[in-house]
This record gives C-alpha cells, sequence and structure tokens, in this order.
C-alpha cells in the first residue's frame, strides 16, 4: 500500500460538488481521511476544534464562490490562525477563470497555493498531488 | 510657464529698450546732438525730464520683473512726481521750475514751455508709474495694471499713427507741447512691457475662466475712443467721424455682462455730443447738427443691434449648458446601466456554469457507477442529458466571453501581421486538414485591443476555412486599406456563401445558418466580431454570392 496523505479537506457550498469531489478522491485512494463541510465557517471550527482527534489536513480545496463567508472572507480569518491549526497547501477552485477583481485579491494572499478550475478530476488530482507532494509518488 | 519665460523676456526688453532710449537722447542732450533728440529738425524735441524718465522706467520695470518690489517702486517714484507735476503746471498754468531744473532747453520747435514735456507725455508717465505700484499688489489691482499698461501703449500708439497719418492734434493737444516721435513708440514699448508684467503676475493668481474678461480690453476701448475723440477734434464738425464710435460700441461683443454694450454707446453718444463743442470750425451749423444726429442715431442702432444678438447668444448658451448637463446626466445614467447589465451578465453566466456541471458530472457518476445495470435506452438519455448541458454550458461561456470582450483593457500598439501569423498557427491543424491557402497583403499597425483582434481573426478565417466547399480547397485573402479616419480589412473566401437575407442576421448572438450536425458550433463567433469591431468605432459587413464565396469587411477608427 503507498504512502497517503493524512487529511483533506473539502470547503464547497455545494453539496453535489463536494460529494464529487470525495469521491474522486476516495477513488484515487490517496488519504487517509476527508473531511467535507458546506461553509467557511464551518472550515474554521473544524480546523480550530478538531484538538487531537483529527490530523492536520495536508491539502485543502476551497471554492470562492460561496453565500456567507465567501472563500476571500475565509482566507483573512485562516491567516489569523495558529500555525499549528493551519494546512499545509490551499488549493483555490474556481467555477470560471479569475476576473480581474479577484486577480488583485489572488495576489494579496499569500496562504493561496494553487488555483484550479473546477471540477476536481482524476488527472487534475494527481497532478496537485505531484506537484506538491513528491514524496507520496517516490515511496509508491 | 512657456508663456511666462516668454512674457519675462518680453518685460526685460521692454525695461532695456526703454533704458537704452532714456540714455541716448540724455547723452543727446549733453552733446547737442539734436539729432538724438528730436530725430528731425522740424519735429518736437523728447525733453530732458521724459528721457531721464524713460530711463528710470526702464530700472523699475527691469527691478520689478526680479521681484525688488520696493526697489522698483523707489526708481520709478521720481517720474511719478515729474508725471503729476507736469500735469499740474499745465492744469493751473504756473511754472514751478520743474522744466529745466536739470538742462536748459535750446531746442524748442512745438514747445509751450521750454523743457516742459507734453501734456499727454506726463500723463502716459503717471499712469505707468501708478501701474507698476498696482503690479505688486492683489489680484484686482494687478488686472488694473494690465489696464494702465494697455492705456500707456494706447497713448503712445495714438501719437505715433499721429505722426504716421500726418494729424498734428493727434499727438499734440491744442498749443501745448508735443509728443515727440522717439517718445511716443518708447510709450507703445512700456505699455507693453508693463502690460505683460500684468500678465505675468497674474498667472500667479488663480483665474476663473468664466467670468474672466480680459483686462487690457478696457484699457483699449478706452485708447480706440480716445484716438477717434482727437480725429473727431481735428476734423471740422461736419465731418462725420464720430461715426467711428460704432467701433467702440462693438467691444462689448468680448465681453459678456449685457449692460456693458449701452454703456459704450453712452459714452460714444457723450464724446460725440463733447466733439461738436470742441471740433474744428469750417461746417454750417446744420450740417454739423445733422451730422451728429446722424452719428448718435447709428451708435444706438448698432448698440441696440448688438445688445439683441448678445441676449440671443446668452440665450442660446444657456440652452447650450442646460443641454450639455442633461447629456452629461444620461451618459452617466446609461453608463451606470450599461455597468449594471454587464454586472448581471456576468453574474448570471457565472452561476449557471455551476448547476450545468453538476448535471454533467453525475450523467457520467451514474455511467460510471452502474455501468452493469444499465440497458442501451438509459445510456443513451444520460448521453443525451450530458449533450445538452454541455452545449448549454458552451452557450453560457460564449455570453460570458461576450460580455468580458474589451473589458478594463488597454488598446496598444498591435502589429496585424504578427496576429495573422499567430492564428495560422492556432489553426495549424484546420488548415492542413482542408489544404487552405492564404494570401495576405502586408498589414498595418494599428492601435488596438491585441487579444480581441486574435479572437476575431482567428473567427473570421476559421468560418472561411468551415464554411468551404466539399470539393473546393480553401482559399483565403486577406487585405487591408487605409482610409482618411480608418483601416479598411477583408478577409475573403472561396466558400458555401451566404444569402442576402442572412447577411444581417449572422452578426445576431447565437444565430446559426446550419444545423449542428453540418457545421458545428454556438452560433457566437460572429457576434464577438461585431463587438469587437464596435468597440474600435468601426463596423463589420458581409458581401456574398451563394456557392461563390463571401468577403468580410471591417473598418477600425485610426
Amino acid at each position: 500500500m503507498h504512502k497517503k496523505l493524512n487529511c483533506i479537506l473539502l470547503i464547497d457550498d455545494n453539496e453535489a460538488d463536494n460529494f464529487l469531489h470525495e469521491r474522486v478522491i476516495n477513488k484515487m485512494n490517496c488519504a487517509k481521511k476527508v473531511v467535507s463541510v458546506q461553509s467557511g465557517e464551518a472550515a474554521l471550527e473544524f480546523l480550530i476544534s478538531k484538538g487531537g482527534k483529527s490530523p492536520n489536513p495536508d491539502l485543502v480545496f476551497l471554492d470562492i464562490n460561496m453565500p456567507g463567508m465567501n472563500g476571500w472572507e475565509f482566507l483573512e480569518r485562516y491567516n489569523k490562525l495558529d500555525e499549528a491549526q493551519k494546512a499545509k497547501i490551499i488549493v483555490v477552485m474556481l467555477t470560471t477563470s479569475l476576473n480581474n477583481d479577484d486577480e488583485d485579491k489572488a495576489g494579496n494572499q499569500p496562504a493561496i497555493t494553487d488555483f484550479r478550475n473546477k471540477p476536481l478530476t482524476k488527472e487534475l488530482l494527481a497532478e496537485v498531488l505531484k506537484i506538491y507532494f513528491p514524496e507520496l509518488q517516490e515511496k509508491d | 510657464m512657456r508663456h511666462s519665460a516668454l512674457l519675462k523676456k518680453v518685460v526685460f526688453s521692454s525695461g532695456s529698450l526703454s533704458l537704452l532710449l532714456g540714455i541716448l537722447v540724455l547723452i543727446g542732450w549733453y552733446t547737442d546732438t539734436a539729432t538724438l533728440v528730436q530725430i528731425l529738425p522740424s519735429l518736437v524735441a523728447m525733453q530732458y525730464n521724459t528721457a531721464l524718465a524713460f530711463l528710470l522706467c526702464g530700472i523699475s520695470l527691469i527691478l520689478l520683473l526680479n521681484n525688488k518690489k520696493t526697489l522698483g517702486i523707489v526708481f520709478g517714484l521720481p517720474v511719478g512726481i515729474i508725471g503729476l507735476l507736469t500735469l499740474t503746471e499745465y492744469f493751473f498754468d504756473v511754472n514751478i521750475g520743474l522744466d529745466e531744473l536739470f538742462m536748459e532747453h535750446s531746442i524748442t520747435v512745438a514747445t509751450s514751455h521750454p523743457g516742459r514735456m507734453a501734456p499727454n507725455t506726463a500723463l502716459s508717465f503717471l499712469l505707468f508709474y501708478i501701474g507698476s505700484i498696482l503690479s505688486t499688489r492683489n489680484q484686482k489691482r494687478v488686472q488694473l495694471s494690465g489696464v494702465l499698461g494697455s492705456l500707456v501703449f494706447g497713448l503712445g500708439l495714438v501719437a505715433f499713427a499721429g505722426y504716421v497719418v500726418g494729424v498734428e492734434a493727434i499727438y499734440g493737444w491744442g498749443e501745448l507741447t508735443q509728443m515727440a516721435l522717439h517718445t511716443s513708440i518708447g510709450f507703445a514699448i512700456l505699455g507693453i512691457g508693463l502690460n505683460a508684467l500684468s500678465f505675468l503676475k497674474e498667472f500667479q493668481f488663480k483665474v476663473n475662466p468664466d467670468n474672466y474678461m480680459p483686462p487690457w480690453l478696457a484699457g483699449y476701448a478706452t485708447t480706440l475712443s480716445l484716438t477717434i475723440l482727437l480725429i473727431d477734434l481735428s476734423l471740422p464738425g461736419g465731418v462725420a467721424a464720430g461715426m467711428l464710435y460704432v467701433l467702440l460700441v462693438l467691444f462689448g461683443w468680448f465681453i459678456s455682462n449685457m449692460r456693458v454694450t449701452l454703456f459704450l454707446a453712452f459714452t460714444g453718444t457723450v464724446l460725440t455730443i463733447f466733439g461738436w463743442f470742441f471740433s474744428q470750425t469750417g461746417a454750417d451749423s446744420w450740417v454739423v447738427i445733422v451730422n451728429r444726429a446722424l452719428t448718435v442715431c447709428v451708435i444706438w442702432i448698432t448698440a441696440i443691434l448688438l445688445y439683441g444678438i448678445k441676449k440671443r447668444t446668452l440665450a442660446l448658451q444657456k440652452l447650450y449648458n442646460k443641454l450639455d448637463e442633461k447629456v452629461a446626466k444620461r451618459t452617466r445614467e446609461l453608463k451606470a446601466k450599461n455597468k449594471e447589465m454587464e454586472q448581471f451578465l456576468y453574474i448570471a453566466s457565472h452561476d449557471l456554469q455551476e448547476p450545468l456541471r453538476t448535471i454533467n458530472s453525475f450523467a457520467k457518476v451514474i455511467e460510471e457507477d452502474y455501468e452493469q445495470e444499465l440497458n442501451d435506452g438509459i445510456k443513451r438519455y444520460l448521453q443525451f442529458i450530458s449533450d445538452a448541458a454541455t452545449r448549454m454550458s458552451e452557450l453560457v461561456k460564449g455570453l460570458l466571453d461576450h460580455s468580458r470582450l474589451g473589458k478594463n483593457k488597454k488598446q496598444t500598439n498591435v502589429d496585424f501581421n504578427e496576429i495573422i501569423e499567430a492564428i495560422q498557427k492556432d489553426l495549424a491543424v484546420a488548415i492542413a486538414e482542408s489544404k487552405a491557402s492564404f494570401e495576405i497583403a502586408n498589414m498595418p499597425t494599428v492601435n488596438a485591443l491585441k487579444v480581441e483582434f486574435r479572437l476575431l481573426f482567428q473567427n473570421l478565417v476559421s468560418n472561411a476555412i468551415k464554411f468551404r466547399k466539399k470539393d473546393l480547397a480553401p482559399v483565403i485573402c486577406i487585405t487591408a486599406k487605409e482610409k482618411k479616419h480608418h483601416w479598411r480589412f477583408s478577409i475573403q473566401d472561396n466558400g458555401i456563401g451566404i444569402a442576402e437575407n442572412h447577411k444581417e442576421k449572422i452578426f445576431d448572438i447565437f444565430q446559426r445558418l446550419h444545423d449542428s450536425k453540418e457545421y458545428e458550433g454556438t452560433g457566437i463567433g460572429l457576434a464577438h466580431c461585431k463587438k469587437i469591431v464596435e468597440l474600435h468605432g468601426g463596423n463589420i459587413w458581409v458581401e456574398s454570392e451563394v456557392n461563390k464565396g463571401s468577403t468580410f469587411h471591417f473598418t477600425i477608427l485610426k
């Protein structure tokens, strides 16, 4: 059995998207645990309160377009968390390509590692893992 | 700032010339050089005091230019005193010993009192001195100094004109000492200098252009009326010289205040009547009365006409301003509405993508997860669902792209040769498959949106390839023609052509002429082209004959 990520966190208000993304991750069998939440608040709560129960997520897929607290607002709150509570990699998932306003915002967000277009497919996930978690490949 | 450099030069030259004039004439007096003092033996001399005053005026002007205010005024002070005292001497008919204080005057051609400068000379010096003091004060006073400058210039010019036309009465007031020829030139120069100094100083204040009346206009109006009066006085009363006051009334045109016209007409009337009493005799009194009455009539008719014209112009101006405001307001509203629409379109198409993608994804998930259990019917239906969702997604993306064309982008210099080369590379596969060939003329470099024009050429060229005849390899000919105000580009093909009744329709969004089995596409390509061309202030249209081919033309402003 190859090495797996400890935990992947999915943040998307769309239940169907979360379901599809979870399905892809499970099929790839690349994480011990997949947590999906439907709002930024829920994601922050998970990151803060998981305590010893759950490992820190290695990878977060974040949707920007969410009702209530959107992706950008989530990132603002996220930046104020303790380092111990933060994830390793954050990939922002986009419905369509960035417009100019979003590009400006993205430039001011050091927490973001990468941008990808929806949906999360097998190929996309494989590529992200290859770039940001090369150790998984070597020991594969 | 370029103006102020020029003005500084004018002031400096004026000051220097005045200084030089003063020195030369003083030398003339000390060395008994008549040419320097009177130029011609028959002409009046420039008095010693006058030459001294010119010298001081020149120094004063240069000092004021260099912001040495106090020193400038101190140097000007003797000028003012000489001017004022000389006028007092004339007025009270006394001699206080000023005239020959510095120099005994041997030359007394056309001189009423030896050594005493002409009354108009004295007046000019006094005006200059007052003007030079005012030029160091606040904005209103600086403006007034400009008026005085133009008056000094005017007095000099009037006298000079008198010499040129040979009317003695213009440069000599009655039997009194006349203004010398070079004195008149000196004042013209000094007047310009003071005027320029006033402009220069006025730049230091903020000028409200709406209510701005060039101050020198008043100076020149006064000069004009003075000249006319002098001409009038020098001619017999029966000659209609007063008619020239019409010119004075016309000055009213340049000043926005309505009453100015009437005021000028009133001034003209007063001067005409004044001229009646003081003109040279030599005509019957009835001729004089008829002449003066006619003059006053003409002045007032002109004034009333001008008043009417100004009133109408003012009303038109008001109407124009109102319209202008209205248009500006409407434009603002339209812009806001347009922005709102664009935003709406963007959000709508953006948010529509998500559910479409979900439908598509789940159609695939069903197929993947339940492959064994699905019969062919269900698989076919799932395919329909998936195709429809994909197609709608494409349409929505087309709308989104359309709304984003030209948004927040700047025009740059675009080499159309490069663009065409680039799209040939992009379409390499289609070009190779269809065996398409190109004839491309030399293209210009135009200020345009680069990405958008790439898209435009890509659409037009790929259309030319797509709508080719089945048995004929496409030949695509691209040309550019320079016109006066725009460039005209043409893309010609030898394809299937477009029927006459479709030539307009094809540029509408999502308009297609063929079913998607025959020719694929969403039908947004030409709508994109139209929007891109319109963003550049141009037009797009097509010339075509069915089965012969089409030529798409578009223009863009230079």
